[in-house]
């Protein structure tokens, strides 16, 4: 079968969504399907030029294509008779994120229209769908409360498993992933202020920005905690990032409600690793479960401080946690295989 | 190139004749021409004029198909009259074509079609028109000075041209509601109009005979209804005591008893002489505008694209009073006589006087008129326009069908257009298209 996967682009940018459309064309191929990724630029900023490139996405003509697995707003406005939705997420500043008084929208009329425009297209896309999953219990939550939809989740799975072997822990807490606002390595540094001088802390990522980078430095100096927090904010390579997990104390990741699981607490479970995270953290908390699986605290500073220093308190109730991350993670059966049918079903 | 007209096919209809014109010459230059005939069932038992090629009903869905299937190019004759364009509405959206419209007002063809469709005639007003036009044209349709109320506010042009993909008019007055509502090719192009052997003599010796003495024959060719300004002409006359004693006012055309006993009395007490002659066949009538010294083709409101009659009495080397307004303003002022609508008694009294006092300028005026109208209104210049537009036509077809997707889209989506008016929504758009507009 001829598989097309179609999902946005940002030049220069690679985060989940990319890695997720990359190994599941390659987990359509060891399916034995052909599998081609078409990624179409998508830029929000600013929102007047939405809709236009939401009418590009409507008229680009497929052909030679059996089936397609869409991922993204707007890549899942493209027109396809067999068409599948994996929805990471919808334009969420028109949602949830619109609600929060987070979105770029303009105010007012305009607005307005446009808000209502994205939703309309959206509604008019999903009803062209063969069949709808989410990639998370929050983003089904969210499709079912402002389109109506039910969905099935199908949480992606850890692309390389055989990396996240665990292994003996090299004294500090890991907070890995793409740098940026959003994923609030901010809190974690600042954290550190309140923690105990044993305590230490890795922040490992690619920023999205230099201003991000900037921002995270700058927080290291001005509380001169350079001995305790280090900071490696470049692209790892897959050895370097599964090395970093492998040798945690625990794994931290405090997103503002993130729409899945997350690979990196995916992959921290895989590892054996406790977790750390915020309650406002969204989908993490289907792995991060406080008293459980590692701690879940508020999203402040002082309080992100306590769990830090718990990680180190006790070693073994730590590695128990691990070993409970790592259980709930496998209870979850979350493999290719099983992905790749429910998604060509 | 094969061409499928869709138009009227019987001889009664000016624009059946029109079309008989254009199906001979694009015959003569090597076209295959099947004729449609459009007008509503009834009508078509009545035999046709003579095309010449092959002539289908519209109703013969397998044989329009067939033909359409076949056609580089299929054109639609227009005018405001149901009766007659009846098949062109049944026909018109499901192919791309070319629209010659004939009347820029066609409220009584939309008013009698919406009868049966009620619902898109709603739609299509309120959408040109804005809230409250659907009532509106209703209510007004009821009324006698139906026309005359909607004329201007909601002559339903945009409702037709919308579903052209290119529109031929016959003069440019009226265009902008074309040019709005037709995404394609516009164009105007004078109307095809057969050319009478040369009437030089008999307007000579007409102008002759006046000079003897005999009746000063003023003539108005038509339905006779009130835009035609028979009223206007008769208290023109009854102004001037030269023109009250030697003038005869003939009316040849449909006049309605109602209508022809208001005209005779105000005739009559104003002491005009008026001669209802009601309809005559083309013999007839062609010996009578042989006869006449003025023909007055008065209009208000102007309605017609182009005028038939008038370009029918300049052919016939007749001295022409016009209104100054619509096609007829788009006559050079040295071939007719053009009349200020807004002084209208006064300014025809005087025009008649002049031409009554004046018969070799009358008669120059008359050459004159001729002379242009025979170079303007030939059947080569329109089917040599009407190729060029089909062209255009396809060229704009890959745009145009961009364009439709687009909209398509965006109306889809419930989108509130106004604010899509700015360049960053819009500029790639027209990237794409290819376009500036």
């Amino acid at each position: 079968m001829k598989v097309l996967i179609v999902n946005n682009m940002a030049p220069f940018v690679w985060g989940g969504a990319e890695e997720l459309a990359a190994n599941l064309e390659r987990n359509l191929i060891l399916a034995g399907h052909q599998a081609e990724i078409l990624r179409v630029p998508f830029q929000w900023e600013p929102a007047e030029a939405i809709p236009t490139q939401m009418l590009m996405m409507r008229a680009f003509e497929l052909w030679n294509v059996d089936r397609v697995i869409a991922l993204k707003f707007p890549a899942y406005l493209i027109r396809h008779p067999h068409k599948t939705l994996w929805l990471v997420h919808q334009y969420r500043q028109a949602y949830d994120l619109f609600d929060a008084g987070q979105t770029n929208l303009p105010p007012g009329e305009q607005g307005e229209a446009l808000r209502s425009m994205i939703r309309e297209a959206d509604q008019q896309a999903f009803a062209e769908m063969r069949s709808i999953y989410t990639i998370s219990d929050v983003t089904k939550a969210r499709l079912a409360r402002y389109n109506g939809r039910e969905a099935n989740v199908l949480v992606p799975p850890v692309n390389d498993p055989e990396r996240f072997i665990g292994g003996e822990s090299q004294g500090y807490v890991l907070a890995a992933g793409r740098v940026n606002a959003m994923k609030r390595q901010h809190l974690l540094v600042e954290a550190m202020r309140y923690t105990s001088p044993k305590t230490k802390l890795l922040v490992a990522g690619p920023p999205d920005s230099a201003a991000d980078a900037d921002a995270l430095q700058r927080l290291v100096d001005q509380h001169d905690l350079g001995d305790r927090v280090k900071l490696d904010l470049r692209f790892l390579s897959r050895d370097e990032y599964a090395a970093y997990v492998n040798g945690a104390q625990a794994v931290a990741y405090v997103p503002y409600d993130e729409d899945a699981l997350a690979y990196v607490t995916m992959e921290a479970s895989q590892a054996g690793k406790a977790l750390i995270s915020a309650c406002d953290s969204g989908g993490v908390l289907g792995l991060a479960r406080h008293g459980e699986t590692g701690w879940v605290a508020m999203p402040h500073p002082e309080a992100l401080a306590g769990v830090l220093d718990q990680a180190f308190a006790d070693s073994r109730r730590t590695q128990a946690y691990g070993d409970g991350a790592r259980e709930r993670l496998h209870a979850m059966d979350i493999n290719w295989p099983s992905t790749v049918g429910m998604l060509l079903q | 190139m094969n061409i499928v007209i869709f138009a009227p096919g019987l001889k009664a209809s000016a624009i059946g004749r029109m079309t008989g014109l254009l199906v001979r010459e694009l015959s003569a230059q090597g076209h295959t021409v099947v004729l449609i005939r459009s007008e509503e069932k009834v009508l078509l038992s009545a035999v046709p004029q003579s095309f010449s090629v092959e002539v289908i009903d519209w109703l013969q869905t397998s044989a329009v198909d067939a033909a359409c299937a076949q056609a580089d190019a299929i054109v639609h004759q227009i005018g405001d009259n149901y009766h007659y364009h009846y098949g062109s509405l049944e026909w018109l959206s499901k192919y791309p074509s070319v629209v010659c419209l004939h009347d820029f007002y066609l409220g009584n063809l939309f008013f009698q079609w919406a009868q049966t469709h009620m619902a898109e005639a709603e739609q299509a007003l309120l959408h040109w028109y804005g809230a409250g036009s659907n009532k509106k044209f209703f209510e007004y349709s009821h009324r006698q000075d139906f026309i005359e109320l909607t004329c201007a506010a909601m002559p339903m042009t945009e409702w037709l041209c919308a579903m052209a993909s290119a529109v031929i008019t016959h003069s440019s007055w009226g265009i902008k509601r074309v040019l709005d509502s037709c995404a394609g090719p516009v164009r105007a192009v004078p109307l095809a109009y057969e050319v009478p052997a040369w009437d030089g003599e008999s307007a000579v010796s007409n102008a002759e005979a006046h000079a003897d003495g005999e009746p000063f024959n003023i003539l108005t060719i038509g339905n006779v209804n009130a835009n035609k300004r028979a009223a206007s002409v008769i208290r023109a006359l009854a102004q001037s005591e030269k023109l009250r004693r030697s003038a005869v006012f003939r009316l040849v055309g449909q006049c309605d008893t109602l209508k022809a006993l208001e005209l005779s009395a105000l005739a009559r007490n104003l002491g005009v002489n008026l001669v209802i002659s009601g309809p005559v066949d083309d013999d007839v009538l062609a010996v009578i505008v042989r006869g006449a010294d003025v023909v007055s083709c008065l209009r208000w409101p102007s309605l017609e694209a182009a005028s038939a009659s008038a370009i029918e009495a300049m052919l016939h080397c007749k001295p022409v009073v016009v209104t100054n307004v619509g096609f007829y303003r788009e006559i050079p002022s040295d071939h007719v006589v053009h009349i200020d609508p807004d002084n209208e008694i006064d300014s025809l009294c005087k025009a008649l006087e002049w031409l009554h006092a004046e018969p070799e300028a009358r008669l120059a005026l008359g050459r004159r008129a001729q002379a242009w109208a025979s170079q303007q209104f030939t059947a080569a210049g329109y089917c040599r326009a009407l190729l060029g537009v089909v062209d255009d036509m396809h060229m704009a077809a890959p745009i145009l069908h961009s364009m439709r997707f687009f909209a398509q889209a965006l109306s889809d989506w419930k989108t509130d257009t106004r604010w899509l008016g700015t360049s960053l929504a819009l500029d790639p758009i027209r990237s794409l298209l290819g376009t500036t507009a």
